[in-house]
Formats: structure tokens, C-alpha cells, sequence
């Protein structure tokens, strides 16, 4: 799988096309808004949407933990899309059940706060708001500079490539800058915002099976 | 504040009930008006007018103070490529760092050239297994590709064939993403996108998801959707029409072909070209492959380190050319 490997801070990150980090020498995968359960939501609000987004977000998170035989899971946060999604944790609670031998790790998100944490804390270790790994920060919400090396999640990062006859695509990317990390949602069913070259970050878009660096230039 | 209609700067007086009262404005720079009026379908009488009045104008006549007022941007045209006359088709060529731009003038109405550019553009991807991108107006359309495509009369006169014309129709339905783009009206009239004014305040936000969006889930899972079946049948019944388009390529097949590669975008083919700013074009390529067309050039650009891409958007060049002659 053509991942990219990043040196981040003395570690190897390897950023995976299918918008995950898998972090080799801790045997830790990483992942960033889940949002289980968001058609579930659009319909509790007479939004007619296919549901299967769920299904499908978790079997590709079946498939990284297949590939990889990671000892932990990192979730940085949104993992629910709304309290309507109760079916959502639920089906992510019988598909925890599938892996015993993994530990799951999670940030609460802005989208978690109304999630019930005595249900979830059962079969996952809930922070409020961060935890930290081997000198590594894990948040939902980015911060600008931070003083640790932080991976974080929240903005669901985006760059826009230019084709040839002005149009865009919007791709999902890693974003990286100094110390901080931002990851692509996991989910597919997301939007993104677009992050601009101004901002000095260093774009790694996913997509066609593969992670590849765009150079701070115009496009 | 002034405004740009028809070429020139205008001050904005008063506006009583319909009327709007402008004076030519001082003030060179301005913002240029657009408004909705400017996807409405010309018909095929005043198609058949504007031919009438530039026959005319090749002829050197210009019987009122609109044509005469025209009459120069008419002679650059006629200077760099041609008038077309009635039963001519003309067809120019032109390259720009874009691409290769290749623009029909067939005076059959927009709809009529929405059908035409995602055939043409389908037979095209087809035939050379190239991106196209189409772009109509009333009047014309443009195919723009990212290689020089053979385009002698006799490649002409089979992508205008009206054999297979069916079988093209329906399979260039897909592959134009045309149900894609009719699916945004439709998402919004069955209230899954929320059409919301500038600056007004979002509510719901955990609801929000684009037409684009909702678009890919329901392809994904629920292909059947009646949403979609709408969508479909809408791009059938209108720019599709198979009528219509039959016509309309019997139409052209009757007309001579001229084939002219001007040194720059004439004036007929300037607005054609700037109506992609609308963001009214038919993309014919399969989204996949177009993901996988740019990141394999991202990857050879990330080989080369420093890449100069930088495509000139029709945005950019109306934005830095409003001041003045649009030429």
C-alpha cells in the first residue's frame, strides 16, 4: 500500500490512504471523526438518507486493524455524530466486541458531549479532553502552536487541486506544521475545510490509494 | 459604485418600479452585474434572428444602433476567423496554456448545445481516452481538452454523426456526471440542502452535508432512490432530449464545415470560454479516474519538486480585464 512515511519528531508515522496513521514502533493506529451514525441523524430529522455509512466506515476500520494487528486504537475525538445516533454507539459497541485483545482509546469531541461516557467507558478508555503517549499530545480540537508534539483532529482538512481547466477537486490530507498534526475524518461521509497554503502547513492528500505531498505552491 | 452592463461603465441612479436609471460612470472600476436572467434558454426563432443579423453584418450591413454598436467587435471576428453564414458551421481552434479549445458555433439555443457538448465531449473521451470539458452559451459551445484531439472534417462529421445516437445519449449520460449536477436543484427542492442567504446565521449544523455529498450516499447505497430516478429523467427529458438532439445534428449535417484556428479567442468565442466562470459546464471524465489523473500528476510534480501549474481560470482574467475592453 503506497502510504507516505513521515518523520515526525524522531518517530516514523506511516499516513495511510485510507486516512489513518499507523504508528509502527507503539503498534498504535490513529484515527479522527468517526461520526457514527449520521444518516441515522439526518433522518430522526426527516432527511430521507440511505443508511450504510456506518457499516461501511467501520468494516474499512476492520480492514487497518487486519492489516496492521495494531495492540491500540486511537479515536481523537467525534466518534458519534449525534445523540439521535444511540443505534450508532451501539453498533460500535457490538463491533468493539470483535477485537478483545485491542485497547481503544478516545477524546471526547464536540460531537460527543451528549454521549452517554458510562456506556461507552465500558469498552473504551474515554479522556475528557486529551491523553498523551510516549511525549505525543492526542486532542480533537487543534491548537495553533502547541509546545508538545500533538495529533489532532476537528477541521477534517481538505486541500484543493487545480485542474487543468481551473476547476477543483477537494481531497481529503494530512495537514502538518511544526509539531502538530491534523488528520483527514475518517468517515467518508463528511465535508472538509480547506486548508489554505497561507497557513504554512504541509499538505499530505489521500486519495487513489495513495498519500502524496503537495508542495506549498499555488494550487 | 458603479457596474458593468453590456461593456460599459455604469452608475447606478435610481431604480422605479422596473426601471433601472444609470449614467455612464466615471469611475472606471467597478463590479460586473450578473444576474439570473442569464441562464434563460434563447429559442430557436431568435437563434435563428442572431443568424439572420450576422449574415447581415458579414455583408457589411448594420441596420440599427445595437449592431452598429457591435460592428467593430464583428470585424476583429471577421478579421481573425469569420462570420459564419447561414448554412455554414463554423468551428475555431485555439490553444492556451488551458488546452485545447475547440468552439462550435451553431446557433441552436443552450439547451440544444448542453446536449450536443456531452455527446460531442462523450464521443471524444471515447475515442481518444481524454478528459473534455464542455462549456455552452446560447450560440455556441466549447470543448476543452488536455490534448490536441484529430480534428480534421471527416473527425468532425463523425462526432456530429447522428449514428448510435441513442445508445451515446444514454451512455453519456453517466459519464457526463449530468444527473450529478441536476441532483443539486433536486436536493434543494426536497430539503436536503438548505439554501442560505450570505451572513445569515446556520442553524443546524450537525445537519448539514452538500447535494455533492448526499449525491455519492445515495449512489452508494441506495441506487434506486427516486430522488435520483428524478434527476436522471430530468436530464433526459431536457438537455438529452433525443429529438431534439436528432434535429439538431441532422441541422448541422446539412451545414458546411469551417475550420478556422484563430490567433487568439475571437469575439465569439471569448464569452463562450468566460461562461465557465458560471461554473455551467459538463465535466466528461469518471470521477475516479479524474482523482487518480491528479494525483499522479501531484506525484510526478512532487518528483520535480518545484512545478509552475498555474492554470488561468476565466475568473481571474474577467476580474483583471473589467476595466476595460474585454479583448
Amino acid at each position: 500500500m503506497p502510504s507516505f512515511n513521515l518523520d515526525f519528531l524522531g518517530q516514523r508515522l506511516e499516513l495511510l490512504p485510507d486516512r489513518a496513521i499507523w504508528w509502527g514502533s507503539c503498534r498504535t493506529l490513529i484515527i479522527a471523526d468517526l461520526h457514527l451514525g449520521k444518516a441515522a441523524t439526518f433522518r430522526a430529522s426527516g432527511l430521507p438518507v440511505p443508511v450504510g455509512n456506518t457499516t461501511r466506515d467501520l468494516q474499512r476500520l476492520s480492514k487497518l486493524i487486519q492489516d496492521h494487528n495494531p495492540h491500540h486504537l486511537f479515536i481523537l475525538g467525534d466518534l458519534i455524530h449525534a445523540p439521535e445516533s444511540e443505534e450508532a454507539l451501539q453498533t460500535f459497541l457490538r463491533w468493539r466486541q470483535q477485537y478483545p485483545d485491542l485497547t481503544v482509546s478516545a477524546v471526547l469531541g464536540n460531537h460527543d458531549q451528549y454521549l452517554p461516557k458510562e456506556i461507552l467507558s465500558r469498552a473504551v478508555e474515554v479522556y475528557e479532553s486529551t491523553f498523551q503517549q510516549a511525549g505525543f499530545e492526542f486532542i480533537h480540537q487543534p491548537v495553533d502552536f502547541p509546545t508538545v508534539p500533538t495529533l489532532a483532529g476537528h477541521l477534517h482538512p481538505v486541500v484543493r487541486l487545480t485542474d487543468f481547466d481551473g476547476s477543483g477537486i477537494y481531497l481529503p490530507c494530512f495537514a502538518v506544521r511544526d509539531r502538530l498534526i491534523i488528520l483527514p475524518a475518517f468517515s467518508r461521509f463528511t465535508g472538509g475545510s480547506r486548508i489554505e497554503p497561507q497557513s504554512g502547513m504541509i499538505c499530505y492528500v489521500a486519495g487513489a490509494g495513495r498519500v502524496v505531498p503537495l508542495k506549498n505552491d499555488k494550487s | 459604485m458603479s457596474l458593468f452592463f453590456a461593456g460599459r461603465p455604469l452608475e447606478l441612479v435610481s431604480v422605479r418600479q422596473m426601471t433601472a436609471k444609470v449614467r455612464i460612470a466615471t469611475n472606471r472600476r467597478g463590479t460586473v452585474a450578473v444576474w439570473g436572467g442569464g441562464r434563460f434558454p434563447m429559442s430557436t426563432l431568435l437563434a435563428d434572428a442572431v443568424r439572420h443579423r450576422i449574415n447581415q453584418a458579414r455583408q457589411g450591413i448594420f441596420v440599427d444602433d445595437e449592431m452598429k454598436r457591435v460592428a467593430p467587435l464583428l470585424q476583429i471576428q471577421q478579421q481573425w476567423s469569420t462570420l459564419p453564414a447561414p448554412d455554414e458551421l463554423l468551428i475555431e481552434f485555439h490553444q492556451t496554456r488551458e488546452g485545447y479549445h475547440y468552439f462550435l458555433f451553431g446557433f441552436l439555443g443552450r439547451l440544444v448545445h448542453e446536449g450536443l457538448g456531452a455527446l460531442i465531449g462523450y464521443r471524444l473521451q471515447q475515442r481518444f481516452d481524454i478528459p473534455v470539458v464542455a462549456t455552452y452559451t446560447d450560440y455556441g459551445l466549447e470543448l476543452l481538452c488536455p490534448k490536441p484531439v484529430q480534428s480534421e472534417e471527416s473527425d468532425w462529421r463523425q462526432l456530429l454523426s447522428t449514428q448510435n445516437l441513442l445508445e451515446d445519449l444514454v451512455a453519456c449520460l453517466n459519464a457526463g456526471q449530468l444527473a450529478r449536477r441536476q441532483f443539486r436543484d433536486i436536493a434543494r427542492v426536497a430539503g436536503l440542502v438548505l439554501a442560505s442567504s450570505p451572513g445569515a446565521p446556520r442553524s443546524n449544523r450537525h445537519l448539514q452535508a452538500s447535494a455533492e455529498l448526499f449525491f455519492d450516499v445515495f449512489m452508494d447505497f441506495d441506487p434506486q432512490n427516486l430522488l435520483l430516478e428524478q434527476a436522471r429523467r430530468e436530464v433526459l427529458e431536457q438537455q438529452l432530449e433525443f429529438m431534439r438532439l436528432q434535429q439538431a445534428l441532422q441541422t448541422l449535417d446539412r451545414q458546411r464545415l469551417i475550420l478556422k484556428s484563430p490567433p487568439r479567442l475571437t469575439p465569439m468565442a471569448f464569452p463562450i470560454w468566460a461562461q465557465r466562470i458560471s461554473s455551467q459546464t459538463i465535466r466528461i471524465e469518471e470521477a475516479g479516474k479524474r482523482i487518480e489523473r491528479m494525483i499522479a500528476r501531484l506525484e510526478a510534480a512532487a518528483d520535480k519538486t518545484a512545478e509552475s501549474s498555474c492554470s488561468v481560470h476565466p475568473k481571474d482574467v474577467v476580474e483583471q480585464t473589467t476595466g476595460g475592453n474585454l479583448l
